[in-house]
């Protein structure tokens, strides 16, 4: 660690995000990958115009050119543009996971977390229940069951995904709620809404935002992982790890068409853990800071 | 006309076997300081939780106005809390690291709109003006009102606390050892601006200290805790009168 990164992580954070980035530098490098897969996402079909349905057997397994930049696959179809068109899929699906997951995980955590008693006990033998299955097990069975399609890809993800942010927050909430501060709004009146929202939920914000960051990684590979076996994405969806299972007959000619959309998924992923990496850091350097002021 | 608090033979045990309160009873009259002093372990933070209504007692009963106040569930529970606030001992811990201060001094009043406390009628404008108001009365100036309560010093936290305390203008305030975290210089200050409070808005206390000058300097009556039972309690000054308890005795003579 060179002497400015040094001086950079011994400021005090309240500084701003200036800080937190200059000395996070792997946070740095997650969140500029992250852009540039943002702004391939959102804009790449600017610098791609290919239909990345249209099948175009005359030129199949093409290598690279101005037109098709990272060639064609076995049917024709522009890689390029089947790897843009996956992002959106994929990162787009993943957002709609985790959102899911924190509408129903969050209200349940601190439901669970303040009621305690018999609420908690059901909540906590049905987590247990669920835990004692591996959750990609879980996943498969579900996808399964359900029929192969991306709604019940999304479905069988969700429901394992949620256990581990209502978890998050019962654990602040049981930590915090017999705090005197929660003890003092109580006595000022507070009703259990006001409590619950205004006082205990701000306390599990840092730790749910480390937690996504890595289940972003994390759910990306689960839906990669399942379409791969052809339990999500179904063709013609460009989705990247559809892509993988297509391009995994022509691996010894044309390793590419398994190389780009795994180095795509691999980057992502990469990004998404140097972020909760990086503000695990951060945020626990600010508990410290807030621990022992001066 | 009843007391403004009557705590009878209050019992209350912690799992099977550790009874921390045994038959506890006193009572406070209007704009009268009770103080309340015991060695730590000896069931002092149980009584503030219970008279708070933050914990049922398993035996006996308390009053407040007259209202049995450990029989009140829900809603009616939350309005009984308009009479009785409270300060905490460590103000790090009793004030909401997240919230502002305007924030944290008028939730009661934001939890209570038809609360008018007499000595903020002549505030005009919203909460923060109310805010500025109360830290006013607690001799904080109003540059305090958008600070976090980690750039407060304890003494300025501590007074933020009785602020947000006094703001419903209750009858009762419980102070729980609010000055036992505080630098010895700071802990006197503190200690005169409660006792001026008390004289200008003749509020109650129930006072709950270990610091024997402390409980003399601000009470009328002293009551003295030792593992649960009260075994002495009597005017602030008899407190070196030979009839006293001799575990009393002891407290007086060794200074703490």
């Amino acid at each position: 660690m060179n002497a400015a990164i040094k001086k950079a992580v011994l400021r005090p954070a309240r500084n701003g995000r200036y800080v937190w980035l200059s000395a996070n530098p792997l946070l740095l490098i997650g969140i500029s990958l992250l852009f540039v897969f943002m702004l391939l996402a959102l804009s790449g079909w600017l610098l791609a115009a290919n239909d990345p349905l249209a099948v175009n057997m005359a030129e199949r397994l093409k290598s690279p050119s101005l037109e098709y930049p990272l060639g064609t696959d076995h049917m024709g179809r522009c890689i390029f543009s089947r790897l843009i068109s996956g992002a959106r899929t994929t990162l787009g699906i993943t957002a709609m996971v985790l959102m899911t997951v924190m509408v129903i995980g969050i209200p349940m955590g601190l439901l669970c977390g303040y009621a305690g008693g018999r609420i908690d006990a059901l909540f906590m033998r049905l987590v247990d229940g669920l835990l004692a299955l591996p959750e990609f097990i879980l996943a498969i069975a579900v996808a399964g069951f359900l029929g192969p399609s991306l709604m019940n890809l999304m479905l069988s993800v969700v429901l394992v995904k949620w256990i581990g942010y209502a978890r998050v927050v019962r654990g602040v909430v049981m930590a915090e709620r017999e705090k005197e501060y929660i003890l003092a709004a109580r006595v000022g009146g507070a009703r259990t809404f006001k409590l619950l929202f205004r006082h205990l939920l701000p306390q599990a914000v840092s730790p749910v935002m480390v937690l996504a960051a890595f289940d972003v990684g994390k759910v990306i590979l689960t839906i990669s992982s399942l379409s791969y076996l052809g339990l999500g994405a179904q063709p013609p969806a460009p989705e990247w790890g559809a892509m993988l299972n297509d391009g995994r007959p022509y691996f010894q000619t044309a390793p590419e068409l398994m190389l780009y959309p795994g180095a795509a998924i691999m980057l992502v992923v990469l990004a998404f853990n140097l972020i909760g990496d990086g503000l695990r850091n951060v945020l626990d350097l600010k508990e410290r800071w807030r621990g022992n002021p001066g | 006309m009843p007391p403004l608090l009557e705590v009878i033979k209050i019992g209350k045990s912690y799992g099977d076997s550790v009874k921390v309160l045994r038959e506890v009873s006193f009572q406070i009259g209007a704009g009268e300081c009770l103080g309340l002093v015991g060695e730590s372990g000896s069931g002092k933070s149980t009584i503030t939780r219970l008279i708070l209504g933050l914990d049922k007692p398993d035996s006996g009963e308390i009053f407040v106005s007259g209202q049995a106040v450990h029989r009140l569930k829900g809603k009616a529970l939350r309005h009984s809390r308009k009479h009785v606030q409270v300060v905490f001992q460590d103000p790090a811990a009793s004030l909401n690291p997240r919230l502002r201060i305007w924030k944290s001094v008028v939730e009661p009043l934001e939890n209570f709109p038809d609360v008018e406390p007499k000595f903020l009628t002549n505030v005009s404008g919203g909460q923060r003006e109310l805010a500025a108001a109360l830290l006013d009365r607690v001799g904080l100036g109003s540059e305090l009102l958008d600070r976090y309560p980690d750039q407060l010093s304890g003494g300025q936290k501590q007074r933020v606390a009785i602020a947000r305390g006094l703001s419903l203008e209750p009858k009762l305030l419980v102070c729980d050892e609010p000055t036992s975290s505080l630098d010895v210089s700071v802990q006197a200050q503190i200690l005169n601006l409660l006792k001026e409070l008390k004289e200008e808005l003749g509020i109650s206390y129930l006072f709950i200290s270990h610091d024997i000058a402390a409980v003399r300097f601000m009470s009328d009556r002293i009551a003295v805790l030792k593992d649960g039972q009260l075994i002495d309690q009597f005017a602030a000054g008899d407190l070196f009168s030979p009839e006293r308890h001799p575990y009393t005795r002891k407290w007086t003579e060794t200074p703490a």
